[in-house]
């Protein structure tokens, strides 16, 4: 069972969907700096869950995300990282939108981090 | 205050004099990325300067010490063709400044801002209460050139980039 709830506020979200062994965690609206503290401390409890559910894919659409500041997409560098640590096999796949193309090169960086774990794609 | 300016005729700038605060994050980016849907017609620009909106009001809102900050968007044609420049002012303390300068000179010399964005990154993961990426991602990720200046206690950031001259045409 997941424990993860839902985060719905006042220009943005983050819904949570477990589908067998697949995380899904869907962003919509604006993260900026209003909302970056409560954006990582949500990460943290993913990355809490993805452990005790032994996961093997956490998807992370972004594709209604509209902006990321950069403390959130810190946040998610240390997702990445901290996935990497006791979570051997698991794989981190962020969905994009390619109408907006600051989304690719936003999270880029967790592909160059983490080359063999990462994958960033963009949907149709 | 950003410098006076003696605009010449049709000239296109905004200027928004604000108190720095949170709340008015999301009006302040939505005036930039409408002037810059106006002038120019590359969703690139548009986002790279939403980005550029987003952080250095973030900044100001962090660090000023005034109780008035400015920011402004503008036109400036070259031989080249047309550039968006967005500059920012406020007053902060002695320390923020130098560690601003600081970070801002060293950017504006790298040549690699993806490598150096990187590293940034790395960096930052020791420092759990500050990610200090903000003005590094404008180079990287919005293609954004940067540059400074100090006067007394104030500091002006200055981000600018190119727009094709095919895309003038609308009016902000």
């Amino acid at each position: 069972m997941l424990g993860l709830e839902p985060m719905t506020r006042e220009g943005h979200s983050v819904v949570p969907r477990l589908d067998d062994r697949k995380l899904f965690l869907k962003l919509a609206g604006t993260f900026d700096m209003k909302s970056e503290l409560e954006l990582h401390h949500y990460l943290q409890q993913v990355q809490i869950e993805a452990r005790k559910l032994s996961v093997l894919e956490l998807v992370i659409d972004v594709t209604e995300a509209y902006y990321l500041g950069s403390t959130c997409i810190k946040s998610f560098v240390t997702l990445t990282l901290g996935l990497q640590n006791g979570t051997a096999g698991m794989l981190l796949r962020v969905l994009t939108n390619p109408r907006l193309d600051w989304q690719g090169r936003a999270f880029s960086i967790l592909a160059r981090l983490a080359p063999n774990s990462v994958i960033i794609d963009k949907t149709a | 205050m950003i410098p006076a300016q003696s605009p010449p005729r049709h000239q296109r700038y905004v200027v928004i004099e604000f108190a720095p605060t949170s709340g008015c994050l999301g009006s302040i980016v939505s005036v930039v990325t409408d002037f810059c849907r106006n002038v120019v017609d590359d969703q690139r620009i548009k986002y790279a300067f939403q980005l550029a909106a987003y952080e250095l009001t973030e900044n100001m809102v962090n660090y000023s010490t005034g109780g008035l900050v400015s920011l402004r968007v503008e036109v400036e044609r070259s031989l080249q063709g047309l550039e968006i420049v967005l500059s920012t002012w406020n007053e902060t303390t002695p320390e923020r400044l130098a560690d601003a300068v600081a970070q801002l000179e060293t950017l504006e010399q790298v040549t690699d801002p993806t490598a150096h964005f990187d590293e940034l990154v790395r960096q930052s993961l020791v420092e759990p209460n500050e990610s200090r990426l903000g003005l590094g991602r404008l180079r990287a990720a919005g293609g954004l050139a940067l540059s400074h200046q100090v006067a007394d206690s104030s500091l002006v950031v200055q981000v600018r980039r190119s727009a094709r001259a095919s895309d003038e045409g609308r009016n902000p």
